[in-house]
């Protein structure tokens, strides 16, 4: 539609020689690239904001991340500290423990009885430092003459087996003769000779030459020697000599060594404790290690594979008496913040940025297609401006054509010859055609522009029809077509009376041209209920099927095989249209080729509504 | 009064349309004068009482329908508008300013024309 109005105006300014044709087809280019450029810049800002919305969350979710992360770290460092303290104290306690025990024996004149150690024990247990006690036990240094006793000695203080085992020790003997709890399995290693096992035999012989409580390495504990038990125990041992002034050299301590007083436990339990009441879910790999030696000796070990992520690995060095313990610490955050937390503000972040981007798609889009549709309205309107000046301007000199050529037509300057008035006709004719299709254009310019107005008023249709039949007589006549007429009766109606006359002499100009000569064109009238309906018949050259639907379109013409010069603007039934749609009717056609058409118009007798004026658009 | 004596008053600004419209009724016999626009015309009649007026309404400086209200105060000579615009609402407007008939310039054709001039003033 627009194009082809475009293309009229082209034409109409190439006459008047004053536009270019070129700007014209830019004008079509640019208008049909704006399409793409209505979807590419929401598009684009709407991802722009999508990536910097992203771009923010991912930041947010990384900082979240680390602080949480640097929160874990920290929070893992402390469960370290944790162990490290508690052990450290640990020792400490047990040192004092040992040391003390160590008094009742320089105090009861190297002796130690078996009420003492029940009395030493009860008082130690009610404290929770020595929670992870297994036992605390006195050993004694035996001399070969000193075996004979032996067993008697383990019977009372209640062994399981009051002998001494192994049983043929050499160099130190040094069984256990005392122990606390006495529950079975400790009973049961009453009389080991803890000299005959290798870790036992260096932390004792290290205490001794040290005056020193010595750690053992991990051990394999007495009391788990038949049991399945894989924890092991550790042994610390704190030296007795003869004397509570202990000499100066090693060799004289050893000379003077007279047993040890021992405390037995097991670092699991104390790990256990350690770590109670703190967050042990995430972990998944715990160690504990004596690295005093070349080879590393596992004091505990924990792991976990069902933890996932990747835990962080914390390694601490810490001196315990003599020994050096490395606890290695690997966990992940399993706190919920740990886990989602970077997760769940990226999600959230990018749900908003996503919202972000659509929201600003959508206006933007909503915006630009504004603008356009703005742009393409003005632009649109100033062509139709252009074509109803320009209609308007060409109609005038168009008019002085029709008065000199009518002049000459009609006698005023003398006589003419036949062929000279043939001519004349035929110019006159031509001029006629022009002011017809000048008039049509300035009619669909309105029309586009939406400045026509339907005034209803009261008329009679029959009326109408025959002022429009006065109008087109000569052309009948010309054609020596006749017209006949039925339904002549008044049809009284509120209708728009310019635009009905016009539909009504349009259609029959039309039948007019299509019609051979020598024929008849008939327009009927009659009413049917609350309508009026009109026919305009003919028995000219007709219309195929396949051009009814484009019949009604701007610029459509059927070629018309009687006269080639008999054509017109293609305008008139496109307006006929668009006038007596505009009025609520309707109008069909029914055709056969060369036998004839028939255009049916149906028009309301009163305006459905208020018979307010209607804007034609 | 004979028709031979019949002063006619052209207000037109196309010249090519008032030299067509003067020679025409000059053919006829009336006496013609023109005027260009609603200024001019008030001009013309201050010193010459035309028996018939044709007025086009477009016109530069002063157009027809300013013409026409002031002409009608204080005259009684009928005017034909001969004008393209068509609307309903320009049509009653300047019969109810006083116009006698309203002629479609793009469709009057000479003859017609004087046909109208004669049944208006004989």
């Amino acid at each position: 539609m627009r194009p082809a109005s475009n293309l009229l105006l082209s034409i109409i300014f190439c006459y008047s020689s004053t536009m270019k044709l070129p700007t014209q087809i830019k004008d079509m280019v640019t208008g049909f690239k704006s399409d793409a450029n209505q979807r590419f810049i929401p598009t684009l800002m709407a991802l722009s904001a999508l990536a910097v919305g992203l771009l923010i969350s991912i930041g947010v979710a990384a900082i979240v991340g680390n602080y949480s992360h640097k929160d874990f770290v920290s929070q893992e460092y402390e469960q370290t500290n944790t162990i490290v303290r508690y052990k450290t104290n640990n020792m400490e306690a047990y040192e004092q423990l040992l040391v003390f025990a160590s008094t009742i024996y320089y105090t009861h004149n190297n002796q130690i009885t078996q009420k003492d150690w029940s009395d030493l024990y009860s008082k130690a247990s009610k404290l929770t430092k020595y929670d992870s006690l297994v036992g605390i036990g006195y050993s004694d240094k035996i001399t070969p003459d000193e075996l004979a006793t032996l067993s008697a000695r383990l019977a009372e203080a209640g062994a399981t087996n009051p002998t001494l085992r192994p049983a043929n020790p050499s160099g130190l003997i040094t069984p256990i003769v005392l122990i606390e709890p006495r529950n079975d399995d400790n009973l049961n290693v009453l009389g080991f000779d803890m000299s005959t096992e290798s870790s036992r035999a260096e932390a004792m012989l290290e205490a001794a030459k040290t005056d020193q409580a010595v750690l053992t390495r991990p051990v394999k504990l007495a009391q788990d020697f038949d049991s399945r038990q894989q924890r092991p125990g550790l042994i610390m041992y704190y030296p007795l000599y003869t004397n509570v002034d202990v000499p100066e050299s090693a060799d004289e301590r050893m000379k003077q060594l007279e047993g040890f007083v021992y405390v037995v436990f097991r670092p699991h339990d104390l790990i256990s404790t350690a770590l109670s009441g703190t967050n042990t879910d995430g972990i998944s790999f715990l160690s504990l290690t004596d690295i005093t030696e070349a080879t590393p000796q596992t004091i505990y070990s924990y792991s976990n594979s069902h933890v996932h992520g990747n835990p962080i690995s914390i390694t601490r060095l810490f001196d315990v008496g003599t020994r050096t313990w490395q606890v290695k610490l690997a966990a992940t955050d399993n706190s919920r913040f740990g886990r989602y937390g970077p997760r769940t503000v990226l999600a959230i972040g990018s749900f908003i940025s996503l919202l972000l981007a659509a929201l600003l798609y959508a206006l933007l889009a909503h915006r630009l297609h504004k603008i356009e549709a703005y742009h393409r309205a003005m632009l649109q309107k100033s062509k139709d401006e252009m074509l109803a000046i320009a209609s308007h301007q060409l109609r005038t000199p168009a008019s002085g054509v029709k008065q000199y050529i009518g002049m000459l037509l009609q006698g005023f300057m003398g006589a003419l010859t036949d062929e000279q008035r043939a001519i004349t006709a035929k110019a006159y004719a031509a001029n006629e055609r022009q002011l017809e299709i000048i008039n049509q254009l300035l009619y669909v310019a309105k029309a586009d522009a939406g400045q026509i107005f339907i005034d209803y008023e009261e008329l009679d249709i029959n009326e109408v029809i025959s002022h429009s039949l006065g109008d087109i007589t000569q052309r009948a006549d010309e054609k020596n077509i006749r017209i006949k007429r039925s339904g002549t009766r008044p049809l009284p109606a509120i209708l728009d009376k310019t635009f009905t006359g016009m539909v009504i002499e349009n259609l029959l100009t039309n039948a007019i041209k299509y019609s051979y000569p020598d024929s008849v064109v008939t327009i009927r009238l009659k009413r049917v209920n609350s309508t009026a309906v009109i026919t305009v018949a003919d028995k000219g050259v007709g219309i195929a099927k396949e051009e009814y639907e484009s019949l009604f379109e701007k610029f459509s013409r059927v070629d018309n095989p009687l006269s080639r010069s008999e054509g017109g603007s293609g305008l008139g039934l496109f307006l006929v249209k668009r006038l007596v749609e505009a009025q609520h009717g309707t109008i069909d056609v029914t055709s056969r080729v060369g036998k004839g058409s028939t255009f049916t118009v149906t028009l309301p007798i009163r305006p459905r509504k208020k018979t307010k004026p209607v804007l034609l658009s | 009064m004979s028709s031979k004596q019949q002063h006619i008053l052209v207000v037109e600004d196309d010249p090519a349309l008032s030299d067509a419209f003067s020679i025409v009724l000059a053919k006829e016999g009336y006496d013609v004068t023109i005027a260009y626009n609603g200024k001019e015309a008030l001009e013309k009649v201050k010193n010459l009482t035309p028996s018939l007026i044709l007025l086009d309404l477009l016109m530069p400086i002063m157009g027809g329908k300013e013409f026409l209200q002031k002409f009608k105060n204080e005259h009684d000579v009928p005017v034909i508008v001969l004008s393209n615009l068509d609307s309903r609402s320009d049509i009653q407007e300047v019969l109810d300013l006083g116009a006698s008939r309203y002629m479609l310039k793009a469709w009057a054709s000479p003859s017609e024309l004087v046909k109208l001039v004669k049944e208006t003033v004989g």
